[in-house]
């Protein structure tokens, strides 16, 4: 752990005390729980009757739980399925919605006695999850069990060239789809081809070789669940300057900005995890997925919703291979490629009609120099 | 006035106290200063270029001395400057462009001027193109290029007048082998946001596999190329230099960033002066996307990369 240096962070507790003088009076206590809580404190305030009323629900529902037959589980999620249906109309975004589902899994929690290990997390369609897997037997357990606790109607696991104990690791968990293929096969293609296996409405992307809190897989899920069709990582604010960037951010950047939608800076299809909707799967066709940028391009052109709604550091935490490190290595250069095919049938399709109506060089020289 | 360090060209920025020391040295000594011979010491020693008759009797030097002055004479270095409206400016370009070695032509391609630049670059000693119409820059390099009879050519603008010195170093890399010897100039790479046209160089150089070119480009000038790089190219390709760019890599040519001259600091006043945005700026990023429509259709469509261990028909 990188330690904070004392004078600066005398300098920072100082600066909050005299920004926010009310806090003062209410005493040290408040002030911790209130910077605990995320950034939606504001406007938690006035949802505080929502969150009761939340809260009181889970308790009601956490008492029938001891007489029910079915999984705890099952029946926490159902219920609270049912209760946000209910107060939906309340609850603004995805922390709000969260944070009222926490309530109710806390009411719940308190009345049956004993905590559940679930995300409250309410979706209309059926979703499912892909996880993508070469040799990754020390973290694919992990990622599962980070699965398991989302309101998913099946895990997907494309296990491709497993050398290694994988295999045993998924068949321990039940209630897997397993697609297995004995040669390696390509991150994205292992994704297309999960893509094919399922039906459902949504579908969430991951790689086994990172976990990832199931907590910060809910956004994505949700976003795409309430009319998203491409749910990407946001990774802008994780970035360094362009200056100090590689090259294959560079030019995601670039390909947001061919297709018109620089507002998404370097987030592409090809970081995960992200989430798909099952309209965009059919529009782009899966085949496209195996090439992720040619995806993205496809979906913006057909007009299509693709937002970055959440942030989860996946550069920090990537496992570092021979393959990946520096400029010019090999995934880099698949990487480029792909980029340079996703410009490629962008142009075919005519992308670049709104563009083309640019001024004459003669004209640029008219305006800058005649005098 | 620009300053040379090491590879690199710097400001000077003098404190002002530094500044009057400066006037007052060059004050009383102006008269050293004017009598004083050039130095060449950065620009092409003259021994390069003229090749003696092998058999020489004095009559056949004159004659080939004479034959120098007439057209049939090729020369080393041709520099080529479209210009539209500088008459302010092109003198000393032309001035400039003329020390960097003898045996050199500079032409002038003025293009849609309206006032007294054709006479100044004349007065300045350039040989003139004159054309009605505005060609813009790239259409001028493109139009000198044809009409260019150097072993080498330099191109440069008008609106700027770089040293001699920072222009030699293209000149000698040409001369040492390089086919395309670039400007290291990588634009305004720490700005944020980044300037579109930045981006899409960086993009244009990674995906021609040559990313440690960064943001060099032949959009930038001053850059110099061989008579064989221009055939690869082709004159007529001059006018997108994205493209021209490009074809050059793929080539086989050798392109290298071998000087840097921040002409970005030098045509700054010249941005700020026009309000809104610069036109020329979507133009040359249109260049990026023509030049990389033309990489995927002669390389195919993933522009020579590798597909790693994709196994793409079992997603079919």
């Amino acid at each position: 752990m990188k330690e904070r240096s004392p004078g600066v962070r005398r300098q920072r507790t100082a600066g909050r005390r005299t920004t926010r003088p009310g806090t003062r009076s209410m005493g040290k206590k408040s002030l911790t729980k209130s910077s605990l809580k995320s950034s939606a404190a504001s406007r938690l305030a006035t949802n505080r009757s929502v969150l009761h009323e939340a809260f009181s629900a889970g308790q009601r529902a956490g008492r029938k739980a001891l007489e029910n037959e079915q999984s705890i589980e099952q029946h926490a999620r159902s219920t609270w399925q049912e209760h946000e249906a209910a107060i939906s109309a309340e609850l603004r975004g995805y922390s709000a919605t969260v944070q009222a589902g926490k309530a109710f899994l806390q009411g719940y929690a308190h009345a049956a006695g004993r905590s559940l290990n679930i995300i409250p997390l309410a979706l209309n369609k059926p979703a499912a999850a892909v996880v993508c897997a070469c040799n990754e037997e020390l973290t694919l357990g992990q990622v599962l069990v980070q699965l398991k606790r989302l309101p998913l109607t099946d895990i997907i696991v494309v296990l491709n060239g497993t050398t290694d104990n994988s295999l045993s690791q998924v068949l321990e968990q039940p209630g897997i789809t397993l697609v297995y293929e004995p040669d390696r096969a390509g991150h994205d293609v292992g994704r297309a081809l999960g893509a094919k296996m399922t039906e459902a409405e949504t579908l969430l992307f991951v790689d086994g070789d990172m976990v990832i809190p199931a907590e910060q897989l809910a956004p994505f899920l949700y976003a795409v669940d309430r009319g998203d069709d491409v749910a990407l990582n946001n990774l802008s604010s994780l970035l360094p300057p362009f200056a100090r960037q590689d090259e294959v951010s560079r030019i995601k950047a670039y390909l947001n900005r061919v297709l018109n939608r620089s507002d998404l800076g370097s987030n592409s299809l090809t970081a995960v995890p992200h989430a798909l909707s099952r309209n965009m799967i059919q529009t782009v066709k899966p085949e496209a997925l195996a090439v992720p940028p040619k995806a993205q391009s496809l979906a913006i052109q057909h007009g299509l919703k693709v937002t970055a709604p959440s942030q989860v550091d996946v550069i920090r935490s990537n496992r570092l291979r021979s393959t990946n490190m520096g400029s010019g290595n090999e995934v880099a250069r698949l990487i480029i490629g792909d980029h340079l095919e996703a410009i490629a049938t962008w142009l075919e399709m005519g992308g670049n009609k709104s563009q083309a109506r640019s001024i004459s060089r003669a004209e640029v020289a008219y305006r800058r120099n005649a005098r | 006035m620009l300053q040379k360090r090491g590879n690199t060209a710097f400001y000077a920025a003098k404190s002002k106290m530094a500044q009057r020391k400066a006037q007052l040295k060059k004050r009383r000594s102006k008269s050293a200063y004017k009598k004083g011979t050039k130095a060449y010491k950065y620009v092409i020693p003259p021994v390069e270029q003229t090749e003696w008759p092998v058999f020489g009797a004095e009559h056949a030097m004159r004659e080939t001395l004479a034959q120098d002055t007439t057209n049939s004479h090729k020369p080393l270095l041709s520099v080529i400057i479209p210009a539209m409206n500088e008459e302010r400016t092109i003198g000393a370009v032309v001035r400039q462009a003329l020390r960097i070695c003898r045996d050199a032509e500079v032409l002038v391609i003025v293009n849609g001027s309206t006032d007294g630049t054709a006479a100044a670059a004349k007065r300045a000693g350039a040989q003139v193109l004159r054309y009605a119409e505005a060609l813009g820059h790239d259409g001028g390099r493109r139009v000198g290029a044809a009409a260019a009879r150097g072993r080498v050519l330099l191109f440069t603008d008008a609106d700027i007048p770089i040293p001699a010195e920072h222009l030699a170093p293209y000149v000698r890399a040409i001369l040492d082998g390089t086919d395309v010897a670039l400007n290291d100039y990588n634009g305004p790479v720490a700005r944020i946001p980044v300037h579109p046209v930045v981006e899409a160089k960086h993009a244009l150089n990674s995906m021609l596999a040559r990313p440690d070119l960064q943001g060099a480009s032949m959009t930038a000038i001053p850059h110099a190329l061989s008579r064989k790089a221009l055939e690869v190219i082709g004159t007529d390709t001059l006018g997108v230099p994205p493209l021209a760019h490009a074809k050059a890599v793929t080539g086989g040519l050798k392109v290298r960033a071998v000087h840097h001259v921040p002409v970005g600091k030098m045509n700054a006043v010249r941005v700020k002066k026009r309000g809104g945005p610069d036109p020329l700026s979507q133009v040359v990023w249109n260049d990026h996307l023509k030049a990389i429509r033309w990489i995927t259709d002669t390389l195919g469509p993933r522009g020579g990369h590798s597909d790693l261990q994709r196994v793409r028909s079992l997603t079919r």
